[in-house]
């Protein structure tokens, strides 16, 4: 059976200049927050950092306290046991009419295990049906 | 039955008498400045004389003056009493050249301290009211000037002076503070530091707030009337003609009222100098009619306006100048078109997503202007389709207004820098300008 996770996120808005994206490590580092998983795309002129990190709360204060704008959301993270198990789990999204509007796989920092992470169009309809099929879902942070 | 007007017969007047008003006024005016070097030759040349003055139309006999020939003239060429008369000067900062001064005889503390008191009578201030000035007290014209006015006007006048938000914060609870004086960008901040301390603007006593001396639109008049649960009020003035004091939008919100019986209004082309059409946009022009240490003629506000048509359901005779559009020499040219920042403010109100900062960047890419727009983002979405529509739309927007399509950069909110005074809107890198 799949293993679920209910994963606090943080998308951190980056202005394009270098160094913004050391800057954030740096200020998560020095305030002992550790973090488990981050995907940085490009644009133009600004970017959305989302980054799974040890302790939400405390890392939206700090990032916050230097100027660096950032929000939190939930994602759904599925334990990979193995890569085949990727096609399976998308079709079973597929087949329940979830839309994925972003996804990235990720270790989260614990052994050798993988996570796919999603935001999905509605992610409280997921852990709905979840609860319904009385799958268990832990919280990750 | 409750009074309306600080000066009914005046503010009343019916516009003939009025002009007649202005033509003695003129009258007296120019005798006063014949004593001035700048002034007394220049009238003596184009035979300018009291007599010689028959109707208000007389004043296009009159050359125009500028903020050069007060620097020129730095810091007494101008003055039409001898020193002893002179009671107190205003400066101008001069950061950007050298600094203008405008004197007044005690005669003229006097009147401005009227006229502003008057306007304060016209938004409902009275004399139970508890007026905080959050301009700053010295050379410029928005301490003392509200300071005088409140007095006159009777009310209990708290100069607080600009800056430390947490003191006017503490001032506003503990007087009980119920009218604020402000430039409009200070509302909205000092709305967020009230608000970061837990404390709601609406729920303290201020009822009204007097904004102005920094353009704004009414989208912004809007927001802070919201934010703080009161009356905001435009209110116009400069130092060349006193200060504050000079015209005020009555409660019809409307317009503002100028004080014609001070104040000779002429609203020209800023390129021809020829006066536009009735109702059109140009450059206000302005004639000191009740002054005595300084008087000024035709002098050029570089304020651009247009005097808006009809009567006023408030009952005052005195014309009403629109919300002002900017400044004329505000006026960038980018890529041949003429642009305000104004224009480019109008559009950035209309998003209740972003904030009222903005900061505008000229460039030369090439051999092309090019035109960066900073907005700030009021919350964070975590949604690149969003921002982007969110960016495309804006920029669609902003095109429609000014004939050029900027580029759109979100910055996160606070990160435009803000300042107490007048904000920076334009920054402009271009080779050759």
């Amino acid at each position: 059976m799949f293993s679920i996770k209910r994963i606090k996120q943080l998308s951190v808005f980056l202005e394009n200049k270098e160094g913004a994206t050391a800057q954030v490590f740096n200020i998560l580092k020095d305030a002992g927050i550790s973090v488990s998983g981050a995907s940085l795309s490009d644009t133009a002129d600004y970017a959305l950092m989302r980054m799974l990190v040890s302790d939400s709360q405390k890392a939206q204060q700090v990032l916050f306290a230097n100027g660096i704008n950032c929000v939190e959301s939930v994602v759904v993270g599925y334990k990979l046991d193995s890569l085949e198990e990727v096609t399976v789990v998308l079709n079973e999204l597929a087949r329940k009419k979830f839309s994925i509007n972003y996804m990235y796989i990720t270790s989260l920092g614990s052994g050798n295990a993988h996570y796919m992470v999603f935001r999905l169009s509605d992610t409280d309809k997921f852990f709905e049906q979840a609860a319904r099929a009385e799958i268990v879902v832990e919280d990750f942070n | 039955m409750t009074k309306d007007f600080w000066q009914e017969e005046i503010e009343t007047m019916p516009r003939k008498q009025l002009e007649q008003l202005q033509v003695e006024r003129l009258k007296k005016t120019v005798e006063i400045a014949m004593n001035s070097p700048f002034y007394g030759p220049m009238f003596k040349e184009r035979g300018i004389t009291p007599e010689s003055i028959k109707s208000v139309e007389d004043i296009r006999r009159f050359p125009f003056t500028t903020k050069q020939d007060l620097r020129d003239n730095y810091p007494f060429g101008l003055a039409s009493v001898p020193l002893e008369k002179v009671v107190r000067l205003h400066s101008s900062s001069g950061t950007t050249g050298k600094p203008t001064v405008i004197l007044h005889t005690k005669k003229d503390i006097e009147q401005w301290a009227d006229a502003m008191a008057r306007s304060m009578y016209c938004i409902g201030l009275r004399s139970t009211d508890v007026i905080q000035n959050t301009s700053g007290y010295g050379m410029f014209t928005g301490g003392l000037g509200i300071q005088y006015a409140a007095e006159r006007l009777g009310a209990l006048t708290v100069p607080a002076g600009a800056g430390n938000s947490l003191r006017h914060l503490k001032f506003i609870q503990d007087f009980g503070t119920t009218a604020l004086h402000c430039i409009p960008s200070y509302a909205t901040r000092l709305a967020t530091v009230l608000n970061e301390n837990g404390v709601d603007p609406r729920e303290t006593k201020i009822h009204t707030l007097i904004i102005g001396a920094e353009p704004h639109s009414e989208a912004q008049r809007k927001r802070i009337e919201e934010i703080w649960g009161a009356k905001a009020y435009n209110n116009f003035g400069m130092s060349e003609m006193c200060g504050p004091g000079v015209a005020i939008e009555c409660k019809e919100q409307n317009g503002m009222h100028i004080w014609e019986d001070n104040y000779i209004v002429e609203i020209v082309d800023p390129q021809t100098l020829e006066p536009v059409k009735e109702g059109e946009l140009g450059e206000l022009v302005l004639t000191t009619l009740n002054r005595e240490a300084m008087p000024l003629f035709r002098y050029r506000t570089r304020d651009l306006t247009r005097i808006l048509p009809g009567d006023c359901p408030c009952g005052r005779t005195h014309k009403r100048l629109a919300r002002f559009q900017g400044r004329s020499d505000d006026m960038m040219i980018v890529k041949g078109v003429n642009i305000y920042p104004i224009q480019i403010e109008k559009v950035i109100m209309e998003y209740p997503e972003l904030t009222s900062d903005y900061l505008i960047t000229l460039d030369t890419i090439g051999d092309n202007d090019e035109m960066t727009l900073e907005v700030e983002l009021v919350q964070l979405v975590d949604d690149y389709a969003y921002l982007q529509n969110l960016n495309k739309e804006l920029s669609r927007r902003i095109k429609d207004e000014i004939l050029i399509t900027p580029r759109i950069k979100f910055v996160p909110k606070g990160s435009i820098p803000q300042s107490e005074g007048k904000a920076v809107r334009v920054k402009d890198n271009r080779q050759n300008h």
